[in-house]
């Protein structure tokens, strides 16, 4: 029984120095490398072709900077944002962030996250438009990142389709004009749709794309109002919004929702695009890269976004496709933000990124592609047609998931037929005030 | 004496702390603070903030969501274990005979079951079942028109709940070893009674299994009211938030609105009622379940 004691204590003990010396070698390791190789992490959403840029981008930077490891740590968009929340509640954040601009009121209550670009030496900030540092990349007064792209939006054309269809790649859609051609397609041959738009997120589908686009376009102003917190559209227009939503559904214009929608956020890979059964979808500039390689460049290009027959304006939604920031618990800021501001100014980086994240917000970069012609002619159009009349910033209340799925789930009951237009519009305002003032009283 | 046990104890003690402190470490803990998080506003940007009962009171009586995920969730158990048991039984018996290759059949049956229900199966199944799959497409062959497996709020949690039926193999493991623990003289005194193979099956096979399928049952319950991959990742809860699972729910409120208070105390809510309702299991299998010691 005491040799027993004694092996038993002895296996507690090795169990807890195997342990405790995995533990301690990881810091030791971490921190013998600190003095010769320095890592750091790099996070970032996008498809395939965005990955393989970023990621030859930092191999080239590792041959360039041996002591530099950059590990990369990439997904698609959907989840991105709960992951990064949730690393940033944890404190493991990675040292750089590629963030979206929607993010900014949760981030902004989340205290000084992000080192102020402002204040560091290694990042050049006059290469970028002041405007669009204050608008998009300014928390609670201090600018926490820069800009990676200029996002234009518009269509993603699939050419066979507009071919097959006798339709010019060049015509300017308004949402009337596409139900009345895309019914008689629909009508010629039921497996084609002029259209296809999934349910959505917060930041895409029918709320942003087709309900909000909608209703600025028709009035000249978003729906939401930041500052109070209240709608400012009217139950007529909002009846109009939904009418229309419902009858790009009913006349077979628009694939059907529960189609489409099961590839949210990667409508690239739904099938009828990629047999050329989809006329188009809308989407940020940003995205063409990956609906170009699924059908293949010579069956692809771009246009202008769907307006509204008669209505306020004509302008197109614009903002930085997505921004890079440094976070404040980095243990090597100087490398970080060299790495960063060498990604958008270096020559041979600005050649391997391209135009993965859209055409490059910073002068250097969008010059040198410029000159080398290596802008995507696709990403250069959809961002010259929306520069021709840019849309203002959208409320930031518009992206709240919670209010985004709230207004989601509305505009399905529309579209299945389980409530009318006018009753949608209703709802819309009582429910979506509603969590408007709750969001608002918890700020 | 004394001194013996007492030594034997500390031992025996010693041997369990590393699983102790693990438990302690990554089960307790994490379990009582959800439990504290539950009566508090908490949006992972800020500090807990006690709100007592506030979350409890807010899902029962003015969050609609909650009793259409709950509604779904009881829908999609109900459907899937039947499904799942069944199969999982039907299979075990069609493997418990003595033919050439029946291990490597068993091999074949259980692979599914290793896939489970991944990311990888969920596309897959998506691309089987979409309007224009492979299985619309073979129904068409045979002249049946397409249907909306998951595109139509009426059919798409019919549909989820056939990614689970897949996962049929641990299930059907524990069956097929039951069936080979029934003893071979019942049957032999069946055949001479002149009993059939059905009436052999209700009166000898069933009865006798019935400890594994209870047990089979009661985990399946459990592990389906927290379901979470094939929802989130083929229909996302649409359409119309028909396939919208009580685990979505809870990742939705914590990920997504970062609501962690609120979460928790819908994680506590479905814990309550998988407690609630294996109790009730437990209730009904005492009168059905044959232990073969002569104990109901």
């Amino acid at each position: 029984m005491k040799r027993t004691r004694i092996i038993a204590v002895l296996c507690v003990v090795l169990i807890c120095m195997g342990t405790g010396s995995m533990l301690f070698a990881q810091g030791k390791t971490e921190k013998g490398e600190a003095q010769n190789v320095v890592t750091l992490r790099f996070s970032w959403w996008g498809s395939d072709p965005r990955h393989e840029a970023t990621l030859k981008a930092i191999a080239r930077y590792q041959e360039l900077y041996p002591n530099v490891r950059i590990e990369g740590e990439y997904q698609g968009y959907s989840g991105y944002q709960q992951k990064l929340m949730t690393q940033i509640a944890g404190r493991t954040e990675p040292d750089l962030i590629q963030l979206d601009h929607a993010w900014n009121p949760d981030l902004s209550t989340q205290g000084d996250v992000f080192l102020d670009l402002a204040q560091q030496k290694n990042v050049d900030l006059t290469q970028y438009p002041a405007s669009v540092l204050d608008e998009f990349c300014t928390i609670n007064g201090k600018i926490i990142s820069i800009p990676m792209g200029t996002n234009g939006f518009g269509a993603m054309i699939n050419k066979n389709f507009f071919a097959k269809h006798d339709i010019p790649v060049d015509i300017v859609w308004t949402w009337e004009k596409m139900i009345e051609i895309g019914a008689k397609i629909n009508k010629s041959n039921r497996e084609d749709y002029l259209f296809a738009i999934e349910s959505g997120t917060s930041t895409g589908g029918l709320g942003p794309f087709v309900l909000g686009a909608y209703i600025y376009n028709l009035t000249g102003k978003y729906w939401a109002d930041d500052a109070t917190y209240t709608i400012q559209t009217s139950r007529a227009d909002l009846v109009k919004a939904f009418t229309i939503l419902k009858e790009l559904y009913t006349s077979g214009t628009a694939q059907p929702l529960g189609d489409a929608s099961l590839f949210t956020g990667q409508m690239e890979q739904n099938p009828k695009w990629l047999n050329g059964q989809i006329g188009f979808t809308v989407d940020w500039s940003g995205t063409i890269g990956k609906y170009k390689s699924a059908v293949g460049a010579e069956s692809f290009t771009v246009g202008m976004p769907p307006f509204v027959e008669g209505g306020n304006n004509r302008k197109i939604a614009s903002k930085p496709s997505m921004e890079l920031a440094v976070s404040a618990r980095t243990a090597h800021p100087d490398i970080a933000t060299h790495f960063a501001n060498w990604l958008f100014n270096d020559p041979e980086a600005v050649a391997i990124m391209g135009t993965q994240r859209s055409i490059p917000a910073n002068q250097t970069a969008f010059t040198l592609l410029n000159e080398a012609n290596a802008i995507d002619p696709d990403v250069a159009l959809m961002c010259e047609l929306t520069a021709t009349a840019p849309a203002s910033p959208v409320p930031s209340i518009q992206n709240n998931n919670e209010v985004a799925d709230i207004i989601k789930d509305i505009c399905e009951q529309v579209v299945y037929g389980r409530m009318t237009p006018s009753t949608a519009a209703d709802v819309f305002l009582s429910s979506v005030q509603a969590k408007l003032t709750t969001l608002q009283a918890r700020r | 004496m004394k001194k013996n046990m007492r030594t034997r104890d500390s031992v025996g003690y010693l041997y369990l702390l590393p699983w102790i402190i693990g438990f302690l470490t990554f089960q307790l803990y994490p379990l009582i603070s959800s439990l504290y998080y539950s009566f508090t506003s908490f949006n992972i940007t800020s500090s807990p903030r006690f709100i007592g009962w506030d979350n409890y009171v807010t899902m029962f009586t003015s969050d609609p969501l909650f009793w259409t995920a709950l509604g779904n969730t009881v829908q999609y158990v109900m459907m899937s274990i039947p499904m799942k048991i069944g199969f999982a039984l039907f299979v075990a018996m069609l493997l418990n005979q003595k033919i050439r290759g029946i291990n490597l059949y068993r091999t074949l049956y259980y692979i599914p079951s290793i896939f489970g229900g991944s990311v990888a199966v969920s596309i897959l199944w998506r691309f089987l079942f979409m309007s224009g799959g492979m299985v619309n497409r073979l129904l068409n062959t045979i002249g049946i028109a397409s249907i909306p497996w998951l595109s139509s709020p009426n059919w798409s949690l019919f549909t989820l709940s056939l990614l689970s039926v897949w996962q049929f193999g641990s299930s059907m493991v524990l069956f097929l070893a039951s069936l080979k623990q029934v003893p071979e003289d019942l049957y032999e005194a069946a055949l001479i009674d002149g009993a059939g193979r059905i009436r052999t099956f209700f009166a000898i096979t069933l009865p006798m299994i019935t400890p594994v399928l209870f047990f089979n049952i009661l985990m399946q319950i459990i592990n389906a009211f927290q379901d979470f991959t094939g929802a989130f990742v083929i229909t996302n809860g649409g359409p119309l938030n028909s396939t919208y699972l009580f685990a979505l729910k809870l990742y939705d409120e914590a990920f997504t609105y970062f609501k962690m208070g609120y979460a928790s105390a819908l994680s506590w809510i479905l814990f309550i009622f998988i407690i609630g309702f294996t109790a009730i299991f437990f209730r009904f299998s005492n009168a059905v379940t044959f232990y073969g010691d002569g104990e109901a």
